[in-house]
């Protein structure tokens, strides 16, 4: 939002401080400044009068004028219907040239020239009092302003913030000035005039009032306010409607003029007869069926606006409207912004309304109007008195806050005196309780009651924020040593991490969650080209990362889904070779395979490929993608032992003080080791200490088992008993021993 | 022709058929060519029944011919050798030696350890959740109901099933206050999602690290020496910071908070704070009553602060990126990196 300089000192005057501190301030109490932009006359201008004015023959346009600036006469040719001897304009010297067969010496300039307004219909007419010569800022001061412009993020909390006179109030306060009242023309002690006939029909509407004035002969819109309008992104567009913007601009209450030749009956309500279309004044058509959770605002029954968004098409003043009657009213933020988002249309006044503004401000904004109607159009006066119905009015809301929690929350002591000083010039009503001094009663002003202070918490950033976050001195805290157990599953992901990336070479990458095949949770709103699905396997994403950088060695730890409902931490692995990826899970985890079931996914080779064990339980799989070549595992590590990563969680023993003995056995068996392994696993014999493969050849499987006791010294007898049994176990499995 | 079709075996099978029936002078071809000389009440009728015929025909040939060239390709597949994993000696070693690129963490993992080794350091718990979440974690239990406007401010990704992707760390607030409650430090980093367009300085993936302090006196004064120890240890420099007033629903009051510039260098234009002095860092605040209640703990006992930042931000300043697609861009010559 854009806020001019010149505005804000009508209210509060800034004279003497720097652009860059009000700013900075500001920036650091209030909310967020984008940046500043200084205006200043487009040409360099003076100010001229008129000596001499006569039509030039030769164009039904182009008048000759001899002009003065104080010292000098020149000839200029103006096109401008308002030429006139006498009149004082502002004159640019841009040089000479013959137009229409005339000479002309620089130009006569008109609003948009000067750059201050968009209307070039006719040149600047200055006051008779301006001084010929002067630079033209001196006769127009308000050409010159600073345009601040406000994050609109920043303040989606403050609907006082919407308008100048509440910006110019946190100013007073940052800067501890004082914040000039409202110059008002008071609608309340004019109880003889009729009435508007109002209405609520619907609770979506809070507040709703009206007053209808008379002769107003204004047309064209004062200068200064126009280039306010302007210099504020709002295009002047004749006096009825530039008053309107300019009164919500300066208060922040959106309003509506109404033409008030025929009698006007306004009434508030929900959805639109059958058969009825409402069409904005951009065009959006809205019909009945669409329309039943919608507030609009009827006029003698009829839609006319669309309530807190945009008027209609038929709704609104015209160029000839000498009695208007202004709507000033107040909507509910929620519907105003769900009926807002649901038709695409944002404009300043929905932006209000969504925010939750003060029903108060109707009265007041009701009443500034009638004021500058009253200042710059003196004829005009007010036809009826205020009329106004209201379902929810904003009321002071009562907070008491005890001092010491405030003083314990900030880490601040706090100078009191100091705190009620600012909170009053926000326009807060605290008071000290007295005696004890430890609780203070604060009123909050109703700009301030509809949503955004409620509570201690709210009235706490009041103080702490206008006091100055920067005066607080930083404290460490102080709180209990205790131990922290980090938790497993962290622990366990920091830990795949080095051994995949420093033991076993790869790189990690990440991967988008979602991927366009389909799985059961579908994502519904995405605006992403392929994300369509949340991702079941990490594995297709790290073929797509193969796919565009050719064969690498990579992994990633990443969330997926099943069953369309729970969310798992899988680990991906993708390498050239199958055999090493094997070697990386059994170092990993201690993994075992079971060959034999088609234990992969879509793509995966259909004989190499197995599920993956880790302490007998199956948590993934292992296989060749065909397409891409490379060897693919996909584990789920949810509940996996982090202490067991890459050989941890060992157990330490002393060693046998006697002798080991290696025995080898060479087994003939048609099938993959995993059979024998898991089949000795399950061999039991007291000096056995474990087995190894020693060599595969041609179905032929050397094991090496070290047999041996921490007692004794084995005898002959011992390893023969040994020996027979491992034979014998092997026999029982389908395991020949190769003689 | 059912009959036929569940009979055909081999893709020779299939080309056979394909010409009997559908083929330049298949019967149902000819059929279609004979439509001419047929009554003409009767001709579009019949027209359309042999379209759809040869129509579903083609289909399930089609599948047919499908089916039998994967179950072809798959027993070529069954002729490879079987590589057996369960035998250990079946080892291919990592390959090594020059030329070689030795493996790495991704630059983000790179950052997010750094950051969760200072705040262990301090104490903090490191904690992690889930990338789903409820829109009572992301959105109800902060502090945002149904019609806050702060709904509006980010672009969620809904799933079918009510749930959505975190648009902040901050969703796991909520489970973080019911794990370790009352009184605790936790930082929670991780992977957010926004439904937003990508471009140089909008990733819909992004990483984020949401942190929380909780205590019976826990002050705004220790959030500022807090962050000021926090940035200090993360940017390797003696940081200032500065808070300004912030909106964000769950705190109150919150706050913008800003960093003294690192990157300033005197006499010279600063890009990453326009020469400010300033960077702005992270959002952060005191935690709303309702969002500590929602959490279980009673705001008139304990009170805390919150904070998040952007560890994808953060990996930008530090690795003086100005793109932040390179993240999950997948590109493994990025990803490598390199040495200075
Ligand atoms: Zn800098």
């Amino acid at each position: 939002m854009k806020i001019s300089l010149n505005w804000l000192n009508e209210f509060v005057n800034l004279g003497g401080i720097d652009i860059r501190d009000i700013v900075s301030r500001f920036s650091l109490t209030t909310a967020e400044i984008e940046g500043y932009e200084i205006k200043k006359p487009k040409l360099d201008a003076v100010v001229v009068e008129i000596l001499t004015c006569e039509k030039v023959a030769t164009s039904n346009k182009l008048s000759k004028l001899t002009i003065t600036d104080g010292k000098k006469k020149y000839q200029v040719a103006c096109a401008a219907p308002n030429v006139r001897v006498g009149l004082k304009t502002a004159w640019a010297n841009v040089g000479t040239k013959v137009l229409a067969g005339i000479e002309s010496t620089g130009m006569c300039l008109g609003a948009d020239e000067l750059g201050m307004s968009n209307l070039h219909e006719s040149i600047i007419e200055l006051d008779s009092s301006a001084k010929v010569g002067a630079p033209i800022a001196e006769a127009l001061p308000f050409i010159c302003d600073t345009i601040i412009e406000i994050d609109n993020k920043s303040i989606t909390n403050r609907p006082d913030l919407w308008g100048h006179y509440g910006i110019a109030r946190e100013l007073a306060c940052i800067f501890d000035r004082e914040l000039k009242p409202l110059k008002k023309t008071s609608l309340t002690d004019i109880a003889l005039l009729p009435e508007v006939p109002v209405k609520i029909e619907s609770d979506l509407c809070q507040s709703f009032g009206a007053v209808k004035v008379k002769n107003i002969t204004r047309k064209v819109t004062p200068l200064e306010m126009q280039a306010r309008l302007f210099y504020l992104d709002i295009n002047p567009h004749g006096f009825l409607v530039d008053l309107s913007n300019y009164i919500m601009l300066e208060v922040g209450q959106p309003n509506h003029a109404y033409d008030g030749a025929s009698s006007v009956r306004l009434s508030a309500s929900k959805g639109l007869r059958d058969g009825e279309v409402f069409t904005t004044l951009k065009g959006q058509v809205i019909k009945a069926d669409m329309a039943e959770e919608m507030l609009f605002i009827k006029n003698n029954g009829s839609a006319v606006a669309l309530a807190g968004i945009m008027g209609g098409q038929e709704s609104g003043i015209n160029a000839d409207t000498i009695d208007a009657v202004f709507e000033f009213a107040t909507f509910d933020s929620g519907s105003t912004r769900k009926t807002a988002a649901g038709l695409g249309i944002r404009t300043d006044a929905s932006a209000r309304f969504e925010k939750s503004l003060d029903t108060n401000l109707n009265l007041l904004a009701a009443e500034r109007m009638v004021y500058l109607l009253n200042k710059y159009d003196k004829k005009a006066s007010p036809a009826s008195k205020w009329s106004y119905k209201t379902t929810r009015e904003t009321k002071p809301i009562a907070l008491r806050v005890d001092t010491a929690y405030v003083e314990k929350f900030c880490g601040v002591k706090f100078i009191w005196k100091d705190i009620i000083k600012k909170l009053t010039a926000l326009g807060f009503e605290p008071t000290m309780v007295f005696p004890s001094a430890d609780a203070l009663d604060v009123v909050v002003p109703t700009w301030r009651a509809t949503k955004d202070v409620t509570m201690q918490a709210d009235i706490i950033e009041e103080i702490v924020r206008t006091y100055g976050y920067d005066k607080i001195v930083p404290m460490p805290p102080r709180v209990d040593v205790e131990p922290i157990a980090q938790p497993v599953k962290k622990v366990l992901v920091n830990r795949l991490k080095d051994a995949l990336a420093n033991v076993h070479g790869l790189q990690e990458v990440h991967t988008y969650i979602w991927s366009d095949t389909p799985s059961k949770l579908k994502v519904i709103n995405s605006c992403i080209k392929g994300c369509d699905y949340v991702r079941e396997a990490l594995g297709p994403s790290l073929l797509s990362i193969i796919a565009k950088n050719g064969q690498a060695r990579i992994f990633e730890i990443g969330q997926v889904v099943s069953n369309g409902k729970d969310e798992h931490r899988h680990l991906g692995i993708c390498v050239p070779s199958y055999a090493e990826l094997a070697s990386i899970l059994r170092a990993l985890f201690g993994a075992k395979f079971k060959i034999g079931e088609f234990a992969g996914v879509a793509g995966f080779h259909p004989k190499n490929n197995a599920t993956v064990l880790v302490d007998g339980k199956a948590v993934g799989c292992i296989g060749v993608a065909v397409d891409k070549d490379v060897a693919i595992a996909e584990i789920n590590i949810d509940g996996l032992d982090p202490t067991r990563v890459n050989g941890g969680g060992k157990t330490f023993a002393a060693p046998s003080k006697y002798q080991k003995n290696h025995l080898d056995f060479t087994f003939e068996y048609d099938g993959v080791y995993g059979d024998i392994e898991s089949a000795f696993d399950k061999f039991k014999h007291p000096l056995n200490m474990g087995f190894r493969l020693k060599d595969v050849y041609n179905k032929s499987y050397t094991l090496e088992f070290t047999v041996g006791s921490y007692e004794k010294t084995l005898t002959a007898e011992d390893i023969n008993d040994i020996w027979s049994k491992i034979i014998e176990f092997g026999r029982k499995n389908g395991l020949t021993l190769k003689q | 022709m059912e009959k036929e079709l569940k009979a055909l075996k081999t893709l020779a099978d299939c080309q056979a058929f394909h010409a009997k029936y559908l083929g330049k002078s298949g019967e149902i071809t000819k059929q279609l060519q004979g439509l001419k000389d047929i009554e003409p009440s009767k001709r579009a009728t019949r027209g359309a029944e042999l379209n759809i015929l040869r129509r579903e025909t083609e289909e399930k040939l089609f599948k047919i011919q499908h089916d039998i060239e994967a179950a072809e390709a798959n027993a070529k597949l069954m002729n490879d050798p079987l590589i057996d994993v369960t035998n250990p000696l079946t080892y291919t070693a990592r390959p090594s030696g020059p030329g070689v690129t030795p493996g790495g963490l991704h630059p983000i993992t790179q950052v997010i350890r750094e950051v969760e080794e200072i705040f262990a350091g301090m104490g903090f718990i490191i904690e992690d959740g889930p990338e789903i979440a409820t829109e009572y974690e992301c959105f109800d239990a902060l502090n945002c109901p149904q019609e806050h406007p702060a709904r509006d401010m980010q672009d969620t990704f809904w799933l079918s099933d009510g749930r959505c992707l975190r648009t902040q760390t901050s969703a796991w607030q909520n489970h973080m206050m019911k794990k370790y409650g009352p009184e605790f430090r936790a930082i929670c980093p991780g992977r957010v999602f926004r439904n937003e367009a990508l471009d140089a300085r909008h990733e819909n993936t992004f990483f984020q690290c949401e942190g929380m302090m909780i205590g019976k006196d826990i002050s705004i004064a220790n959030l500022i020496y807090f962050m000021k120890a926090a940035l200090t240890a993360v940017f390797k420099k003696d940081i200032n910071i500065r808070l300004r007033p912030g909106y964000f629903p769950f705190v109150e009051p919150g706050f913008e908070l800003d960093a003294s510039c690192v990157f300033c260098k005197s006499g010279e234009h600063c890009p990453v704070c326009k020469s400010s002095g300033w960077v702005e860092f992270c959002g952060c605040g005191m935690i709303h009553p309702n969002v500590l209640r929602e959490g279980g703990i009673d705001p008139t006992k304990y009170q805390g602060f919150a904070f998040g930042f952007g560890i994808t931000r953060l990996a930008m300043l530090k690795y003086d990126l100005n793109d932040c697609r390179w993240f999950n861009s997948g590109n493994l010559e990025f990803l490598q990196g390199g040495t200075k």
